[in-house]
């Protein structure tokens, strides 16, 4: 973890309402490049909606959100802040890699096409370029001999693999993952996991909402406690598990023990 | 009754060239209303109401309109207008304008069944715009409703045969062009419907093969 330098993610006072429930009420946090957060909570809490605020699938009501330094959705100018345009704010979201619960790979794309979509139309790499990356990184999430296959005939595992494979040919900075497992079977949730662990190695920023407590526990530097739309606690993880500071994060963790 | 075979046999130059216009009016007209149709979209699905409301009405207009009365309206009232059109603008003009309004209604009804985490997953991978909806949204909407389109293509194909009204040369034009000749309705008819038919069937086919490939890219329920 890099302490002194600009923070890789940080949101400053984040409110979102959805008409008059307040889901999320002034977040501050910090997630630090290299760095791997989960966030946990009971359903409900916002932590999904916390996610989204990152990357302005949802707009925060409130709040500022910054990517290594750079205001997210707004520039600030002389005379205040001025909204982004579309294409600005779709450009600052490809830096912005996203895994989703329901995994949304396209499915008029092969495995392959789904990787190299957005790097070749988007930002405009070239393809061969592309097509090779893309296939390193098949390989790497054990899924090389399904290139060419459409979605629909994979698991719900493999599919999640390629989603992470996907978000990663975009070279993000950040790398967000909302219930990457939650949508699986029991005995396929290890395979996505695992490969979540390797990319915690490489050093990029995670920031994970999960569900899996011991992939909590073994794999992120620090925890977010998230309930009722505040947070409650922010630890290492090890704190979190071993001696957690409120009752609140207490009364959580005796669910999954 | 003995059936005249060798009047259809001797005219078949007369059906060939009625039914290749109208397999041609029919298909650029399909190809066409499908762009506009897709165009239509967007203004059709916009968060700015009295935008989606004014496309809404145009669709509205065109959908109540019956065929053969909007083919009377262009070919018959635009020119007094001062808008002179000649018969095959007038087909096009007409055929493309009827099927853009239920294009685009076909269209929507399969981009609201969309699921929405495509469109996040296209946003969250930084597409916007034109492009998300081109290369994320249209090819899924396409896929999803396939069979509907081929039914209206077919229903395309029928109304055009409004169009031997205005002298149009098409399949129903020739057909009955050789019963009024020879006088051998029966004939003459029943071999037109009988190649409508076979175009219809083509149609099918086409539609078919296309559902073998959209059951293996369409995304699980």
């Amino acid at each position: 973890m890099n302490e002194g330098s600009t923070p890789a993610v940080e949101l400053r006072g984040v409110t979102k309402r959805f008409g008059t429930q307040v889901v999320l009420s002034g977040i501050d946090l910090c997630v630090m490049p290299g760095e791997t957060v989960c966030i946990l909570g009971p359903s409900g809490s916002g932590k999904s909606t916390l996610l989204r605020c990152i990357n302005f699938l949802e707009r925060p009501d409130e709040g500022l959100v910054f990517l290594h330094g750079e205001r997210v959705g707004f520039h600030f100018t002389a005379s205040g802040s001025v909204p982004m345009r579309d294409r600005e704010l779709a450009m600052l979201r490809t830096r912005i890699g996203m895994v989703f619960q329901h995994f949304n790979l396209w499915p008029h794309l092969t495995v392959l096409q789904n990787v190299t979509e957005s790097p070749v139309h988007i930002l405009r790499r070239p393809r061969s370029e592309v097509v090779a990356e893309a296939e390193r990184l098949l390989e790497q999430v054990g899924l090389a001999d399904k290139r060419d296959v459409y979605p629909a005939f994979l698991s719900g595992g493999q599919m999640q693999r390629v989603a992470i494979a996907r978000a990663l040919a975009m070279r993000p900075q950040v790398l967000l993952f909302d219930e990457p497992t939650s949508a699986l079977d029991p005995e396929l949730v290890g395979e996505v996991l695992a490969v979540m662990r390797s990319i915690a190695h490489i050093g990029l920023t995670m920031i994970v909402v999960t569900h899996e407590m011991d992939f909590a526990r073994s794999a992120a530097d620090r925890i977010v406690f998230l309930d009722k739309g505040k947070i409650v606690e922010v630890a290492t993880a090890e704190a979190f598990f071993e001696r957690p500071a409120t009752e609140r994060s207490r009364q959580f963790l005796e669910r999954y023990r | 009754m003995k059936l005249r075979l060798d009047i259809l046999w001797n005219e078949l130059p007369q059906f060939a060239l009625g039914l290749a216009n109208t397999v041609w009016l029919c298909a650029l007209s399909m190809l066409l209303s499908l762009l506009l149709g897709a165009l239509l979209m967007v203004p059709l699905m916009s968060r700015n109401r009295a935008v989606s409301r004014t496309a809404q009405g145009f669709i509205d207009v065109g959908r109540c309109i019956p065929f053969l009365l909007l083919t009377y309206l262009v070919y018959f009232a635009l020119p007094s207008l001062g808008v002179v059109v000649d018969k095959w603008s007038a087909a096009l003009i007409t055929l493309v304008g009827y099927n853009t309004a239920y294009m685009a209604e076909i269209l929507r009804a399969g981009w609201v069944h969309l699921p929405g985490g495509q469109t996040d997953a296209g946003q969250a991978f930084g597409y916007t715009g034109f492009k998300l909806f081109r290369r994320i949204i249209l090819p899924q909407v396409l896929i999803a409703v396939g069979p509907v389109m081929g039914n209206q293509l077919i229903q395309l194909i029928k109304d055009s045969a409004f169009l031997s009204i205005i002298t149009l040369p098409e399949l129903t034009f020739a057909a009955n062009y050789v019963q009024s000749y020879y006088f051998v309705p029966f004939e003459s008819f029943l071999f037109a419907t009988l190649l409508y038919w076979a175009l219809c069937g083509g149609v099918e086919w086409l539609v078919h093969r296309g559902e073998r490939y959209a059951s293996i890219v369409r995304p699980a329920p």
